[in-house]
């Protein structure tokens, strides 16, 4: 019953987790901000570190963190005049290696490789309950953002021009972005969780040029949606048939699901 | 000037009076279609806005691309999504549209059309139109109004006045423009 119960919950959490990043990988992908989700993961091990050096839980550190990279991320490109993706580059092997600094200057012990891999099995009610709230809030800004967000991929002038607070909207996307992958990373490890956000939404902008099914932004939200929840399931089974470890085993079904589909459409 | 206008870039030595709620409809130069997004025609022009499906498709219809609307917007031709732009634009029920080179890569018969179906739009609906163009001939022939602008105002006023201005011969050479025949109700 305790196992069941564990794995119930390990269900639901990658299940919820599945479910968000089929739009959120979608706006990821449109906006060319894959390089987010890892740089985010790495700055969340770093919240990670600073939260367990000033006794708090691990996970409000991570969003802490991440939600700080947000705001800042628009106000270091604009002083630096650098590129996103060159910041990026800059901050996600810098805020690691001042977490594994700080870990072996303190005595406080973090276990790294669990915040890589995930702890899936180990999934708690207080954790699918902060997963749960995390996911509503980030549910809530796709649905009042989702239009002004496409508008704003295919032209910024175009979204200005109509009085569209596009740099604000940014700032709340990569917030959104940067809680889904601090409420993620214990639960789903920082490999899974940037594989949730980017393999299925890639798998469905091959499949939206061959066929009508995934030829809108909401037909390809909705298939990367099924097509992360099919790998939920078919990873946790194979994890349970086999004795894969969970995460690692869906991050291995969606690389066979993208290698699949890119075989098969051209 | 036009970005100004539209309040996407700030000079600080301009000093720029809009009317309260005045709603713009733009038409960018260019626009380079995500090819990551499946966006049909329909759905962009209908995007962000208040605006109905059946006044969509009458645009479409008026510009001749009714029957791309559910071709995604990466694989229309240049002047495809000129025109796209303009419905979507025309769409909105703007007070003012500001179109920055409306009609490049569309073909002259076709810029000749809409053009002339600007002019009417902009009678029927009393919507003022700025056109920002280098095409002389086009610029000439269908607007009420020439601003001619070389890093200042050089000349302005009708068109068959600006074309007999020394600034105007000192711009352009003394090239003979077709300035077609049209009524001044209009407010472009």
């Amino acid at each position: 019953m305790f196992i069941d119960a564990f794995l119930l919950n390990s269900l639901f959490a990658a299940l919820m987790l599945a479910c968000i990043s089929g739009p959120l990988g979608c706006v990821t992908v449109w906006k060319g901000m894959a390089r987010f989700g890892e740089t985010f993961a790495h700055v969340a091990l770093f919240g990670a570190v600073i939260a367990t050096l000033g006794g708090i839980l691990p996970g409000y550190g991570m969003i802490f963190v991440a939600l700080l990279l947000a705001l800042f991320l628009p106000f270091l490109t604009t002083r630096t005049r650098l590129s996103t993706d060159s910041l990026l580059g800059i901050l996600a092997p810098s805020s690691v290696a001042l977490a594994l600094i700080l870990v072996q200057q303190t005595s406080i012990s973090i276990d790294f490789e669990a915040l890589l891999f995930g702890e899936l099995l180990a999934t708690t009610n207080e954790d699918l309950l902060l997963i749960a709230i995390g996911i509503v809030l980030i549910g809530v800004l796709l649905f009042y953002l989702w239009s002004a967000v496409i508008l704003d991929v295919l032209s910024r002038d175009l979204a200005l021009s109509e009085g569209l607070p596009a740099r604000l909207y940014d700032v709340l996307m990569t917030a959104g972005l940067g809680l889904f992958i601090a409420l993620g990373v214990k639960i789903a490890g920082l490999l899974l969780i940037n594989a949730f956000l980017v393999v299925p939404a890639s798998c469905l902008v091959i499949l939206s040029r061959h066929t009508r099914l995934a030829q809108s932004p909401e037909r390809m939200a909705i298939g990367a949606v099924l097509l992360n929840c099919a790998c939920v399931f078919l990873g946790l089974f194979l994890a349970l048939l086999i004795d894969l470890p969970a995460g690692a085993s869906i991050c291995v079904v969606l690389f066979l699901a993208f290698c699949t589909i890119s075989a098969f459409f051209r | 000037m036009l970005q100004g206008l539209l309040g996407l870039h700030w000079d600080s030595r301009a000093s720029i009076y809009r009317m309260r709620g005045l709603r713009i409809g733009y038409v960018p130069q260019k626009l380079n279609p995500n090819s990551l997004l499946p966006l049909s025609l329909r759905r962009f022009a209908m995007l962000c806005g208040s605006t109905s499906r059946e006044l969509v498709e009458k645009r479409l219809e008026e510009l001749g691309i009714a029957e791309l609307s559910n071709r995604p917007l990466y694989t229309l031709s240049g002047g495809e999504l000129q025109k796209a732009m303009l419905a979507r634009a025309t769409s909105k029920q703007a007070d003012c549209l500001i179109l920055d080179e409306p009609l490049s890569g569309v073909d002259e018969s076709g810029q000749q059309k809409i053009y002339a179906w600007l002019k009417r739009y902009s009678r029927t609906h009393s919507c003022s139109i700025l056109i920002a163009s280098h095409d002389l001939h086009l610029v000439m022939g269908a607007t009420d109004r020439v601003v001619c602008l070389d890093r200042r105002i050089r000349c302005e006023g009708k068109a068959h006045a600006v074309v007999r201005t020394t600034a105007f011969a000192n711009l352009f050479g003394k090239t003979r423009y077709a300035l077609y025949a049209h009524d001044h109700s209009g407010s472009n």
